[in-house]
């Protein structure tokens, strides 16, 4: 009988961490509604008001927020008044909801964005922009088809958008940047100047690298790796920098006229 | 026995169109690789008529696809009165073609802006807007560095506000979105960045310190005669701790500053100092 109360508390730990195991991989939906003009948008509790209709736009840098969201919502504090925000004022949210979503420390803008605004008379009020800052966080899947985007935490955390903008306005170029192969490889490639065609050619292979083991020569030309194309040297280094090293990469090449794709890890080193 | 047979085939001619239907669904996704640039956007890169390749914003906030009026005139293309565009062949980095797409080929103000403020570190040409974008089911995970775009059997209706017939209203202003702070000129997109070969090096990751087991043949390495079996102590006076952290160091060092290893040799210290080449 004692045993087999045990074994019962157990097996229900044991549900409860599968629960917590499926709720954490388990996307969550958002319905959209898609404009006239193919613009998409979401509904969006702030601070538990609302809501409020959103764009959901992948090409704004940052979340943005109507003054309106901000007051009813207590996102700036009254005492602190407006003046501190003029258009681009910083404010964080504390909770954000979209759909089922909810999400916590939002970075946002608050500004009347006089676009939005035009917008509202034609499809009814619109508070803001769901950006970059906000949906980066998430593994996204956008469906039109069936107007939704299926939303999963993924660990990433943006940069202070505005920070690195102003940064940049303010700033000149920092330090060049490097683009450094990982791994090791064993070959050289070149680009004439009067090459315009893509890829390129490889003018060397050391005879005791990976490369030469999976039988790349002297003469053949790389289109892509890792379906990043490399017409370019910089385009090779980038891609090459970006390569996991413990895992196989693609590498497509032109020999004889004809596209072979290979399959190749490199050597540890540097 | 006879009529059974024929409500079998019937049974399954009633599944080809469901099963049709389901094929179309299921176009593989293909992998689009994408980067985010300084002011957090998606780019993606694509080829028109085989030249190339252009800077996209993928970008949800535009009705339709824009193409920069000044790269598209470089390659030839004419719009008509309406400012649309008819490119034959649109290819995706990754290798999504979309032919005959109708792109509005001028330059959105936000992009004008962007550019000349040389905000994004790169020059972008163009944005990828709802018209393209709906026909696919696109995943994207920043953090996984990772996008995949699935064709999709849906035809997207065309976007209001931008047709000839609407066009001069105000709705036209809706091309896309303001994303960018701050009104400031004078910037430049980053130069071209260093390009770092390999130093020829293959070493035994699990060994510490850690071993050489190889050095390539003409490799910076072997031009200073690292040999098999040396042990990598120090790099630029730091100690190795690991494959991972001398990577990271290898990667990181400024341009104008010296590679220098201390390696041992049969109970012997050396300093060698390296040049990376261009070899991977």
């Amino acid at each position: 009988m004692h045993s087999i109360n045990r074994l019962g508390l157990q097996s229900s730990i044991l549900f409860l961490f599968l629960c917590s195991i499926v709720s954490a991989q388990e996307p969550v939906h958002v319905p959209l509604e898609i404009l006239k003009t193919g613009h998409i948008v979401v509904s969006v509790k702030v601070n538990d008001k609302g809501p409020y209709r959103l764009l959901f736009d992948t090409g704004a840098p940052v979340t943005l927020i109507s003054s309106k969201i901000a007051t009813e919502a207590k996102v700036i504090k009254p005492s602190l008044g407006f003046a501190l925000f003029g258009a681009g004022g910083q404010a964080t949210i504390e909770s954000l909801e979209l759909g089922n979503l909810k999400t916590q420390n939002n970075s946002v803008i608050v500004m009347d964005h006089p676009t939005i605004k035009v917008m509202s008379k034609f499809f009814g009020p619109i508070e803001g922009i769901i950006g970059f800052s906000t949906y980066s966080r998430y593994k996204l899947t956008i469906d039109y088809k069936n107007s939704s985007i299926a939303f999963a935490p993924n660990g990433y955390i943006p940069q202070d958008t505005v920070k690195a903008m102003m940064d940049r306005l303010m700033a000149n170029n920092k330090n060049r940047e490097i683009l450094c192969s990982k791994g090791v490889w064993g070959f050289e490639v070149q680009k004439l100047e009067t090459d315009n065609t893509e890829g390129l050619d490889i003018i060397s292979v050391a005879p005791n690298s990976v490369m030469a083991k999976v039988g790349i020569k002297k003469g053949d030309r790389i289109l892509s790796f890792n379906n990043i194309w490399t017409d370019s040297l910089e385009d090779l280094f980038y891609a090459f920098s970006k390569c996991n090293t413990n895992e196989q990469s693609i590498l497509r090449i032109l020999r004889n006229n004809e596209i072979k794709t290979v399959l190749v890890i490199p050597a540890n080193g540097i | 026995m006879l009529f059974i047979r024929k409500a079998w085939i019937a049974f399954f001619i009633a599944l080809i169109p469901i099963l049709s239907m389901d094929a179309a669904d299921q176009a593989l996704p293909i992998h689009i690789p994408f980067r985010v640039n300084k002011s957090s956007h998606l780019i993606v890169r694509a080829k028109i008529n085989n030249k190339g390749p252009f800077n996209f914003i993928l970008d949800t906030g535009a009705p339709v696809t824009f193409f920069a009026a000044e790269p598209g005139n470089a390659l030839g293309l004419k719009s008509d009165e309406n400012g649309w565009c008819f490119l034959d062949k649109f290819l995706l980095e990754g290798g999504l073609l979309s032919e005959n797409l109708r792109v509005k080929l001028e330059t959105p103000f936000q992009l004008v802006g962007m550019n000349g403020m040389a905000l994004g570190g790169l020059e972008i040409h163009g944005l990828i807007g709802y018209d393209l974008l709906a026909k696919h089911k696109i995943e994207i995970d920043v953090a996984k560095d990772s996008m995949t775009w699935t064709p999709l059997d849906f035809k997207p209706r065309f976007p209001l506000g931008v047709s000839g017939k609407n066009s001069g209203s105000s709705l036209d202003a809706l091309g896309s979105f303001m994303k960018t702070i701050g009104a400031l000129t004078g910037k430049k997109q980053d130069s071209s960045p260093l390009l770092r070969g390999s130093l020829g090096i293959i070493i035994d990751p699990d060994s510490k310190p850690l071993m050489v087991i190889d050095v390539l043949k003409d490799s910076p390495a072997f031009k200073v005669n690292i040999q098999k079996g040396d042990l990598l102590l120090k790099y630029n006076n730091d100690e190795i701790t690991s494959l991972d952290d001398l990577s990271k160091m290898y990667r990181s060092t400024p341009e104008e500053k010296k590679i220098q290893i201390e390696i041992m040799r049969k109970k012997q210290i050396l300093a060698l100092e390296l040049t990376p080449g261009k070899g991977l």
